[in-house]
């Protein structure tokens, strides 16, 4: 059962469109991921699905809701995590906590939430006084606050130590296996393989392909397959197999580009002609290639 | 659920107050510490007959009531909204249930609750070491109450012209000190010219030191004084309305 529906979603600012007809849903219990370069529209998206901004057209549902009208009840079972946002430089981890708590019908402990988040050392730490990574950490743990059946988090491990950030990773795994569903905004293409069942990529306010990560990432990756080799030149035959695309030679240095089956192919190939190489290394198609390839810009 | 996470909120704003040391010192210590040495001081405390038979401990009375209250609605209350916005608390507030608002609404009532107790030390406090009780006390609240009230919209107004804290604060720090100066604080109101007595009637700050003056002496502030402070209060909650934005431009 689909808890996000999203139809024909427009927006624009003054004139120039933002987000330009996207259509999404989003599964009960799924981890969902919107990746895209800068301006592509993500955070308009999630804004508009979180009710924090109005849409020019299209529909959006939430659990039941639409988030333009019904903000009361929306609010009670949707967690925000907004970029840019901090806390009063004077309060104190746990105050903060406390307060959050106070706005929901039934919050999760303080205590359980400053476990999670690797916080208790911190309690009585002013805002002001966390480092980057405890202020993000803070800031993920106040939009899980209220037990919300959703929960969308932008840029969620932006400036996190890679620990940290597995860390987080593991408490929102346990949290999807208590039934929460989650919307990722991320620049991360690890973030995005290693945590969602599914991926939207948007570019110019569209989304440009969504599907699991490991589709994803066949359809626009190719397998690299790199080797030294002191006889350069007989490695173009290797350019007639059917699997390979390119074969680029630098020096001793062979770089082989091809589809799925180029390595079992590359290698048939050097062993049947008998061409010396030395370490070889294979990299499969990634998110990285199928993202690159969809948006044709550097990731940011 | 409405009333406790109101409350919560209110503790919260008075906590976080309490800690900021530049509001303590401004609009608690230094009044308290001038009220309380002032009635205290036999020359200061003795009728002039140029201050129209008060004594500077009377005149100054008004002074240390409005300079509270303008710390509090003109420098404190823009600073830490427009941080809040600035920092995107509200902006925040408005993923949860409790609509941002209420979160303003926790800061105009711990701001306008100090005003109030504060205001009533400062004259409880000096007339227990002495001072005089102004002769017209009811006329004396009624125009602390409506100057606190004035001086809270133009903070609101404040608010919502002031696109930076930076601005706000600096502008809060300049009106507030013209509000000192209109009320008497350099110089006694009974030394003004008559031009500038004029045009310092016509502020919040000049209005209510009238009145207050007034009050001290036994009688009631003037028609026009309380309908300068009605006029500022409707024009800045006015502006305040139209103008104020949940988040940073």
């Amino acid at each position: 059962m689909a808890v996000i529906e999203v139809r024909g979603l427009r927006k624009s600012y003054a004139g120039r469109p933002v987000v330009n007809g996207i259509d999404l849903s989003v599964e009960a219990g799924e981890v969902f991921g919107i990746l895209g370069p800068n301006g592509a529209g993500k955070t308009t998206t999630v804004e508009m699905i979180s009710g924090l901004r109005s849409r020019d057209a299209g529909t959006v549902n939430v659990a039941g809701f639409d988030p333009a009208r019904e903000q009361r009840q929306l609010k009670e079972m949707l967690g925000v995590q907004l970029q840019e946002s901090r806390q009063p430089a004077k309060i104190a981890v746990s105050e903060a906590i406390e307060l959050y708590r106070s706005f929901y019908r039934a919050p999760r402990t303080t205590g359980e939430l400053l476990d999670r988040f690797g916080l208790g050392d911190q309690a009585d730490t002013r805002f002001e006084h966390l480092s980057g990574g405890q202020q993000q950490r803070l800031s993920v743990a106040l939009a899980l606050v209220g037990n919300p059946r959703v929960a969308i988090l932008d840029e969620l491990t932006t400036g996190l130590d890679p620990a940290a950030r597995r860390e987080i990773w593991s408490f929102l795994s346990d949290l999807v296996a208590g039934g929460v569903t989650l919307v990722l905004v991320t620049h991360s293409m690890e973030e995005a393989q290693a945590l969602c069942d599914r991926v939207a990529i948007l570019d110019a306010g569209q989304v440009a392909a969504l599907d699991t990560p490991a589709v994803l990432a066949r359809t626009g990756g190719t397998t690299v397959i790199r080797f030294a080799s002191s006889e350069g030149v007989r490695v173009w035959g290797l350019g007639e197999l059917a699997s390979v695309v390119d074969v680029l030679v630098e020096g001793n240095q062979v770089t082989v580009r091809g589809t799925d089956g180029a390595a079992n192919d590359v290698l048939a190939h050097l062993t049947a002609a008998r061409i010396p190489f030395e370490d070889l290394r294979i990299n499969g198609p990634s998110l990285d290639d199928a993202y690159l390839a969809l948006t044709r810009k550097e990731p940011a | 659920m409405a009333r406790r996470y109101f409350w919560a909120l209110v503790r919260n704003e008075a906590r976080l107050l309490s800690r900021e040391p530049a509001p303590v010192i401004w609009a608690v210590v230094l009044p308290m510490i001038a009220g309380i040495v002032t009635p205290l001081v036999p020359p200061v405390a003795a009728p002039q007959p140029y201050l129209g038979g008060m004594s500077f401990a009377q005149v100054y009375q008004p002074v240390l009531v409005l300079f509270t209250a303008s710390v509090l609605a003109l420098q404190v209350l823009p600073t830490v909204v427009t941080q809040y916005r600035e920092f995107g608390v509200l902006r925040r507030l408005r993923t949860t249930p409790v609509p941002p608002w209420h979160l303003l609404a926790a800061i105009v009532t711990i701001v306008s609750a100090l005003t109030l107790i504060l205001s009533a030390l400062l004259v409880v406090i000096p007339a227990w070491l002495g001072l005089p009780l102004p002769a017209n006390l009811p006329a004396f609240g009624l125009t602390a109450v409506l100057a606190a009230l004035s001086f809270l919209a133009v903070g609101a107004l404040l608010c919502g012209v002031a696109r930076t804290s930076r601005i706000g604060a600096g502008i809060g720090g300049f009106v507030a000190a013209c509000m000192w100066f209109a009320a008497g604080l350099w110089v006694p109101r009974a030394l003004f010219p008559p031009a500038l007595k004029a045009v310092s009637d016509l502020t919040p700050g000049g209005a209510a030191a009238e009145g207050m003056l007034r009050a001290i002496t036994g009688q009631w502030p003037t028609a026009t004084g309380l309908t300068v402070l009605l006029v500022w209060s409707v024009v800045g909650f006015g502006v305040a309305l139209r103008t104020f934005r949940l988040e940073a431009p």
